[in-house]
């Protein structure tokens, strides 16, 4: 049994929630075991942590990389 | 007008939101399983480069060394304090790198490539702290010389530009002088300069900025500095990030002179690194690739080919000695890999000889073909004279009575080692040092008292400016003595010791 652990805000539904988690078993293989972890920072979007490796589509980085963009 | 504005404004934001992806950003993760000394143990992070650059919490930093099959072994360039047990790190794929370019001029950075003079630091060009040094194919001899302003270096050890020329001696010797007043005489040459601070006190530091803001020298030098509060990491890291800066003008063609200031700290810091690591330790308790640790940032100074724009690194690496002791580990190492070293003496320094340059012990290996014909002319058998003086002096110290050559040896070798001294920032042309040679070389202070041969030489300076100035600029743009000069000047020269009488 793998361990992933999935970051959200708190604005994400069950349902949404539930989606991604078979999205990600899809993806990744069926024998994973999802923990959901709670983080306000994030605003919305999620971030998935599996086999040491970090998949980031939080809303808070997309928005730090825009400003770099923009910035450059 | 302001619309106009607003609308360049408008259409910058909208063309800058239209180019940008929404794109997740993928990368790998470990935990923090112990920390302590600068040293932290992850878990996790597979696939690191040896040197990589981590990155903890709040924008610490941290540098793999360490690679284990489940792990690596870290160390921290900045505090440790806020990293815990548990804290995820991040991988950023990236070894350590410096920033270079001309931007650089004039200022005062550390390893990690921060400004440290509270001035923003715009720069686009990065390279890494790491580079191999250049091929045997891209290289070609030393052969131009590097005017270092001091009259005992230039006609004795004379350095070449792509030289290593190692300063080696006791603490309060003079060595920071020298590599300094070597920094100051590159003024109106096309040298750049890098001086690199290895785990010196901040007091000192600010003090050789001053001296080289007050000299005028900030403007074509960079200072890399790295202060004995600096976490091991960053002090070991700092040589290398000062050659990579000084590869950066390199690469553009240009002579670069670095100055390593002082690579004892240097090996000290890796030691206390590798034992935190636990490296087993070898002699002295260094690791077993202390040798390693010089020789490939040493080997990294180079004369490059015309092909490659036939740029150069002279390095100017300092050793401090314990007790005059130059067979120590560390001394004995980075004399073996350096082209010469010119070794500075406690006594001579407290006889008020300075700078404090024991000609016997200093060397050069190549140096001799890299110096201006001018020089060779006047300077070659200065050597010889000197260490038979010093064989005399010492024989003579308790009988009073010597025949005439052994007395007029003594006078001669007391004569020269007058010449030699130089203050602190006085530099010295090329046309001044081969005057002042060719002065000795006739004799001309011959029946000057010894305590006032340096004013009469400047006196004798001084109005050989006044008649023969044409010839100044000559010598010292063109760095060649003709036969006719030097019969002129020999002529203006037994005339003015005629005058001294």
């Amino acid at each position: 049994m793998r361990e992933a652990i999935i970051k959200t805000a708190r604005n994400m539904s069950d349902e949404t929630y539930d989606m991604l988690c078979k999205g990600v078993g899809k993806k990744f293989g069926s024998d994973i075991q999802f923990e959901r972890v709670f983080d306000e920072t994030l605003i919305g979007g999620f971030v998935l942590k599996l086999d040491g490796i970090v998949y980031d589509y939080s809303v808070r980085t997309q928005l730090k990389n825009l400003k770099k963009h923009i910035s450059d | 007008m302001s619309n106009d504005i607003y609308k360049t404004k408008s259409e910058y934001l909208k063309q800058k939101l239209e180019s940008f992806t929404f794109e997740p950003i993928v990368y790998d993760y470990g935990t923090v399983k112990s920390v302590g000394d600068g040293v932290a143990r992850v878990e996790g992070l597979q696939n690191r480069v040896y040197g990589e650059l981590l990155e903890f919490k709040d924008e610490v930093f941290g540098m793999a060394l360490d690679l284990e099959e489940n792990g690596v072994g870290a160390v921290l360039f900045d505090s440790a304090d806020s990293v815990k047990v548990g804290d995820s790190v991040r991988g950023t794929g990236r070894v350590a790198e410096i920033p270079v370019g001309n931007a650089l001029l004039g200022r005062v950075i550390d390893p990690i490539g921060r400004a440290l003079d509270g001035k923003p630091l715009e720069v686009r060009e990065f390279l890494p702290a790491e580079r191999p040094a250049p091929t045997i194919i891209e290289r070609r001899p030393v052969k131009t010389p590097l005017q270092t302003g001091i009259l005992a270096i230039d006609s004795m050890v004379p350095v070449g530009r792509g030289q290593r020329e190692l300063i080696i001696g006791d603490r309060q010797t003079g060595k920071t002088s020298i590599a300094l007043d070597a920094i100051f005489n590159q003024k109106n040459t096309d040298v750049i300069c890098v001086y690199c601070a290895i785990g010196q006190k901040a007091s000192n530091i600010a003090h050789v900025i001053e001296q080289l803001k007050k000299n005028g020298a900030m403007d074509y030098t960079v200072v890399v500095a790295s202060t004995a509060s600096d976490s091991p990491a960053t002090q070991y890291l700092a040589p290398y990030c000062a050659c990579s800066v000084a590869e950066g003008f390199m690469n553009m063609g240009k002579d670069v002179l670095v100055v390593y200031d002082d690579l004892s700290k240097h090996a000290v810091a890796y030691r206390a690194m590798s034992l935190l690591l636990h490296r087993p330790p070898g002699r002295e308790a260094y690791p077993g690739d202390v040798f390693y640790l010089h020789s490939r940032l040493l080997e990294r100074s180079a004369c490059m080919s015309e092909k490659l724009g036939g740029g150069s690194i002279t390095a100017l690496p300092i050793i401090e000695t314990m007790g005059g002791n130059i067979s120590a580990y560390i001394p004995t190492n980075v004399i073996s890999i350096t082209d010469g070293q010119i070794y500075l003496e406690t006594e001579l320094f407290h006889s008020g000889i300075r700078p404090a340059v024991n000609t016997g012990l200093s060397v050069s290996r190549v140096g001799r073909s890299a110096q201006h014909d001018a020089m060779k002319k006047v300077s070659g058998t200065l050597r010889i004279e000197l260490s038979q003086y010093r064989e005399m002096a010492v024989f003579t110290r308790f009988g009073s009575d010597v025949d005439e050559a052994t007395a007029k040896l003594l006078r001669r070798g007391e004569c020269l080692t007058e010449l030699l001294k130089q203050g602190k920032g006085e530099p010295m042309n090329l046309f001044e040092q081969v005057a002042t040679l060719l002065a000795y070389k006739l004799d001309v202070f011959e029946n000057v008292p010894v305590k006032n041969v340096k004013s009469t030489a400047k006196e004798l300076l001084g109005e050989l400016y006044k008649t023969c100035g044409d010839f100044a600029t000559e010598i010292n743009e063109t760095g060649k003595f003709t036969d006719d000069v030097e019969e002129q000047m020999k002529l203006f020269m037994l005339n003015f010791k005629e005058n001294l009488k």
